[in-house]
């Protein structure tokens, strides 16, 4: 009877330290490929605004997406949710979400690149939060981030003037 | 314009906070908040339970008097004829006690005795096979009835009003409310330790002026089962409702010492 | 030596009255909140009169700028001193708490 009032307790606890672990090295895995990968990318150019070269000539556009859900393993979910009772910044969801942006614009540019586009202009971002199926307010289990543009294919010689 | 590709910094939108210490921070701020929270609850619980009548007492609890099991054997018949002819000799030693005292019988071959709120006092057939003399069945009796002089269940109620009000305030948290729910199970099972003893204490001076001395009254935990290993000796004193035997037996003789009751007497056989 | 940047922001295509010379690409500042228990209790009553939530407010607009200056430091990072384009989401991203991110394009201008 008591036993099991304990068993209850070390439960969560050892699932807690064992995300801890787990999430972290994942993370750092993560964060490598991400470097990676923007500083072979950053030629690839990528803007917010409508950028038309006006000096080259443009073949071809389409919109183009990457996304990515992530989700938020135990251990951040603790800590998020002790800072809400305390109030300020949620500090161990920034690296999920800030993660979680870098690579849908990686998979933007590569979506761009595939398909033959030389640029992303017009890119935005949105981001929303998948609710967990069972409904408990357990905080968010997965947010799902999109990046969305333009691409656009010109041609590399100039237009003569 | 020109495109001139640069990797800006990535640092910025992180902070550079380390998880484990942020964590054990804001822990032990919520324990600290918490425990005080529950600490003034308790004291106010304190102040306002003597003055809640018996009567409304019964009212607040649902009636337990589904869970009495009728005899259905002479053998049973006659524990329950013991069990309240004791009764009625203890009560004549406690005249301020509450009207709607009784006790019955609860079918099981678990070795327990319990008290609920509302007056009905449940020993199980079990403990009635394996107890021998009337004067330890008048301290398991007079025990029970020491928790009604206590008002020990509307004690357990308002703390456990309390701390599920300060469960409602967390559980907006999710996973904390689960962990804060969990060892608050562990830390209010049945009654504390404080209020055991002076049941036992209470039991005791009844037994002590029914028979006139306290002889045999804790015969009966000697025959109970032991923990074996150190680890289930641990756990036990963690997690059970009841102290110890053995802390319990030397408990009882100290307080048969400190308030010079007669440790030497008669025990009478229970009548079958 | 400090190096005073002042930094443009601008939430159209270019910066008025200046011209463009170089762009270097996207830079972000993010940042998730959340509210405290007091804030939650004292909105809870708020919500049954009505009106502005002052506590929410003041909130918002702090962790807002911490977006902004989290994209200036990106931004200044490559050696920009504007951005362009600039534009706010705000998610949920649990109960309780949300995420204020700000992002545009870094450039030079002159």
């Amino acid at each position: 009877m008591g036993t099991e009032a304990l068993i209850q307790l070390i439960f969560p606890l050892v699932l807690l330290i064992g995300a801890y672990f787990v999430g972290t090295s994942l993370e750092t895995k993560h964060y490598k490929s991400l470097r990676a990968r923007e500083h072979a990318s950053r030629g690839f150019l990528t803007v917010t605004f409508p950028y038309e070269p006006s000096e080259k000539q443009v073949l071809d556009t389409a919109l183009v997406t990457g996304s990515v859900v992530i989700s938020v393993d135990y251990f951040k979910r603790f800590l998020a949710g002790l800072r809400m009772l305390f109030g300020g910044r949620v500090a161990s969801y920034e690296p999920l979400l800030d993660r979680a942006r870098r690579e849908a614009i990686l998979r933007m540019k590569t979506d761009a690149r595939d398909r033959g586009f030389n640029a992303v202009t017009n890119v935005r971002l949105e981001t929303s939060r998948l609710a967990s199926s069972a409904g408990n307010n357990q905080g968010t289990a997965a947010v799902e981030i999109l990046a969305f543009g333009t691409g656009i294919k010109f041609h590399h010689e100039a237009r003569s003037a | 314009m020109n495109h001139e590709p640069r990797v800006p910094r990535d640092d910025v939108n992180v902070t550079a906070r380390h998880p484990l210490k942020d964590g054990a921070v804001m822990l032990a701020g919520v324990v600290v908040v918490a425990g005080l929270i529950f600490g003034v609850a308790v004291l106010l619980v304190e102040q306002l339970v003597p003055y809640v009548p018996p009567s409304w007492e019964a009212r607040l609890f649902p009636d337990f008097g589904l869970m009495e099991h009728t005899p259905d054997s002479p053998e049973q018949e006659a524990q329950l004829e013991v069990l309240n002819t004791l009764l009625e000799r203890l009560e004549a030693h406690w005249p301020e006690r509450p009207e709607t005292l009784r006790v019955g019988l609860l079918d099981t071959d678990g070795v327990n005795a319990l008290a609920f709120p509302g007056g009905l006092i449940l020993v199980t057939t079990g403990l009635m096979t394996e107890v021998q003399s009337e004067n330890e069945l008048a301290f398991v009796i007079g025990h029970e009835l020491g928790h009604y002089h206590g008002r020990d269940h509307l004690r357990s109620l308002g703390r456990g009003v309390a701390l599920a009000t300060i469960l409602a305030l967390l559980g907006q948290s999710g996973t904390v409310g689960e962990l804060v729910g969990i060892s608050s199970d562990l830390s209010t099972r049945g009654f504390s330790r404080e209020q055991e003893e002076q049941a036992d204490a209470f039991g005791l001076g009844l037994v002590e002026s029914e028979f006139g001395h306290v002889h045999g009254a804790t015969d009966f935990f000697d025959r109970l089962p032991a923990p074996e290993s150190a680890i289930e000796r641990a756990l036990a004193t963690y997690l059970a409702t009841h102290p110890l035997n053995d802390e319990r037996v030397r408990s009882i003789e100290q307080l048969a010492r400190d308030r010079d009751w007669k440790t030497e007497g008669e025990t009478t056989a229970l009548a079958r | 030596m400090t190096k005073e940047v002042h930094l443009i922001l601008s939430n159209t295509e270019n910066v008025p009255g200046k011209n463009i010379l170089e762009f270097y690409g996207v830079v972000s500042g993010s940042t998730v909140r959340a509210k405290h228990i007091g804030r939650d209790i004292m909105a809870g009553f708020k919500n049954i009169v009505g009106g502005e939530l002052k506590g929410y407010t003041e909130l918002l607009i702090e962790a807002r700028q911490e977006a902004v200056n989290r994209m200036t430091a990106q931004a200044e990072s490559v050696g920009a001193n504007a951005v362009i384009n600039v534009r706010f989401t705000t998610s949920s991203v649990a109960q309780g708490a949300a995420e204020l991110f700000a992002y545009g394009t870094a450039v030079k201008v002159g």
